[in-house]
């Protein structure tokens, strides 16, 4: 038996999750293939085979180190939670089947991956990790900004140049790229306490609001704005056809209640000045 | 390099500012192969910092030997970074396929894990290992150090101890030794040693270059991990080193992540120079 031998066992462990699974279930069927000298096949009965998986799902960790730029802190928050390991373990058979993929790609696949394991969690289990990793999503899919640091939150703005409210007629519709989702804990204020060091899980206050992360990439700038359902709710009227009357009246007959169309000119105009909307 | 041991990091994507942000306090950049391979170009956002060329592409422990094409572009490397040594994992990366049962793993190709991985240590991997040494350091024309893995477990048919398997090595060559401490903590994590007990055990004659990084636990074991500090016992261990090892190099291996904080590793910096100022006092003038 060649050393080789060990190592092409072990080389096959690490990459194919099929064979380790066929050699936790049943070593000594499997090892028989092998040739193995006495000593080498007894140190392979005696090997802690949850060790060599983990060891796998290391290597497909440090593999995606690429995620460190963009989701630092669900990063943080997976070690912190002590999903590293077993997060990483179980994504090692389809990571190596997407090897050859570009790093993009890479990322989509991770994240659909993660989004999955961290809906199957217990609800309690990891909180606020899924409104980070929402939030760095956003961030990612939306800006090529490097730390959520560079971030800006939203602040009064002017009007998009405009002067005045905007009138019945006129037709607002989304302003550039957005994402939206409903968060359970402040993923910012999260973020802040990881950063400062101050990360407690038993001090997280739910926010149960909506984040909307628009950017502008004429103007350069990514806003991220808090929603309440109501706010949520009239936004999702807007379809870049409908004047500001017409989103009144369709909210009045889903609703069954009477819109103010000068309230909803308020609104919109606010929304306009936290860079969700625009107005031809 | 010549006198006290020059204190420098280990590149990633954050490089070029961390050097614009306190390059005066770097002695040099240990730079990756298989980046330079695939992008030359990085070589001059370094600007005039000294290089060392660092390689995970020879598998010297490997039954299966890297192609041509890899080799003349470790060559190429050497010529563009000027490194003084070039320093390569004593490890595998790939693994015949042979005989073995069947795999529906890209068919015909040997297994390539894409990461170091610590080889079986008997007499036979010795050979191989001493052999692929000679021939790199001969072909190459340049000293190779070689790197310690970090041992999660002791592999299947090992016959022998870690310490005893880089002697036989330094035994048979004359390579020098690049003495990763974060790893060799792990392997005496592993092994239930004291690890400033078992580095007497190393060929300290041999260190040329020291790598310094962090490790963290989780499961109940101890992992690499290039993205925190390495604790207090890396840097007494780094002293024992200093001691009696004629160390030219040590790096900062914080390069996981780009987001790893600026004023971490400015501390880093200076808490490795006064390891290495204690060791090498500077001479009165």
């Amino acid at each position: 038996m060649s050393s080789g031998t060990a190592q092409s066992i072990l080389a096959r462990c690490l990459v194919d999750a099929d064979f380790l699974d066929a050699l936790t279930s049943t070593p000594a069927a499997i090892l028989a293939d092998y040739g193995l000298d006495e000593r080498t096949r007894r140190d392979f009965l005696n090997l802690d085979l949850s060790t060599v998986r983990r060891l796998a799902g290391f290597i497909t960790k440090v593999q995606n180190n690429g995620l460190w730029q963009y989701f630092a802190y669900t990063r943080r928050l997976l070690a912190h939670y002590q999903l590293d390991s077993a997060i990483f373990s179980t994504y090692t058979r389809l990571h190596q089947r997407q090897r050859d993929l570009d790093r993009r790609a890479q990322t989509y696949a991770f994240l659909t991956f993660l989004e999955r394991e961290i809906g199957n969690l217990d609800r309690d289990r990891a909180p606020a990790l899924s409104d980070v990793m929402a939030h760095e999503r956003a961030l990612w899919e939306l800006a090529k900004l490097q730390a959520p640091s560079d971030l800006l939150k939203s602040a009064t703005t002017p009007r998009n140049g405009r002067d005045k409210l905007p009138g019945p007629e006129d037709i607002p519709r989304c302003h550039g790229a957005m994402k939206l989702f409903a968060v359970q804990f402040d993923p910012l204020i999260t973020i802040l306490a990881l950063k400062a060091g101050t990360f407690d899980p038993a001090k997280l206050v739910p926010a149960n609001q909506y984040f909307a992360y628009a950017l502008d990439s004429v103007a350069g700038q990514l806003r991220i704005c808090a929603l309440g359902d109501l706010d949520v709710y009239v936004l999702s009227f807007i379809n870049s056809r409908r004047s500001i009357r017409n989103i009144a009246r369709a909210i009045g007959r889903a609703s069954r209640v009477k819109i103010d169309v000068g309230d909803l000119s308020r609104f919109l105009d606010a929304a306009a000045a936290a860079g969700l909307v625009s107005f031809r | 390099m010549n006198g006290a041991p020059r204190v420098g990091i280990a590149y990633n994507g954050a490089s070029e500012r961390i050097l614009r942000s306190f390059g005066d306090h770097i002695d040099f950049v240990e730079m990756p192969f298989e980046l330079l391979r695939h992008a030359p170009s990085v070589v001059s956002e370094l600007g005039d910092k000294p290089l060392i060329l660092h390689c995970a592409s020879l598998s010297i422990a490997s039954t299966v030997a890297p192609t041509r094409a890899t080799l003349d572009a470790v060559r190429a490397a050497i010529d563009l970074t000027r490194t003084p040594w070039l320093g390569e994992h004593l490890a595998f990366i790939e693994a015949e396929r042979g005989e073995l049962p069947a795999s529906p793993y890209a068919p015909g190709e040997p297994y390539n894990i894409g990461y170091t991985v610590s080889p079986v240590m008997d007499a036979e991997a010795v050979d191989r290992i001493v052999s692929r040494l000679d021939y790199y350091q001969t072909s190459l024309r340049i000293p190779i150090l070689v790197e310690n893995t970090p041992l999660y477990f002791v592999p299947p048919g090992s016959t022998m101890d870690y310490a005893e398997f880089v002697h036989d090595i330094c035994e048979r060559t004359n390579v020098g030794l690049l003495l990763d401490l974060s790893h060799f903590l792990i392997n005496c994590n592993m092994a239930k040693r004291e690890p400033l007990q078992a580095l007497r055990d190393l060929p300290l004659d041999r260190v040329i270059e020291v790598h310094i990084s962090g490790a963290s636990v989780d499961g109940g074991t101890l992992w690499d991990d290039h993205t925190v500090v390495a604790e207090d016992i890396i840097f007494d261990m780094c002293a024992l080193v200093m001691k009696s090892a004629p160390v030219q190099a040590v790096t900062l291996e914080y390069n996981w992540s780009i987001n790893f904080p600026f004023d971490t590793l400015y501390a880093e910096l200076k808490r490795t120079r006064n390891v290495v100022e204690r060791a090498y006092p500077p001479l009165l003038s």
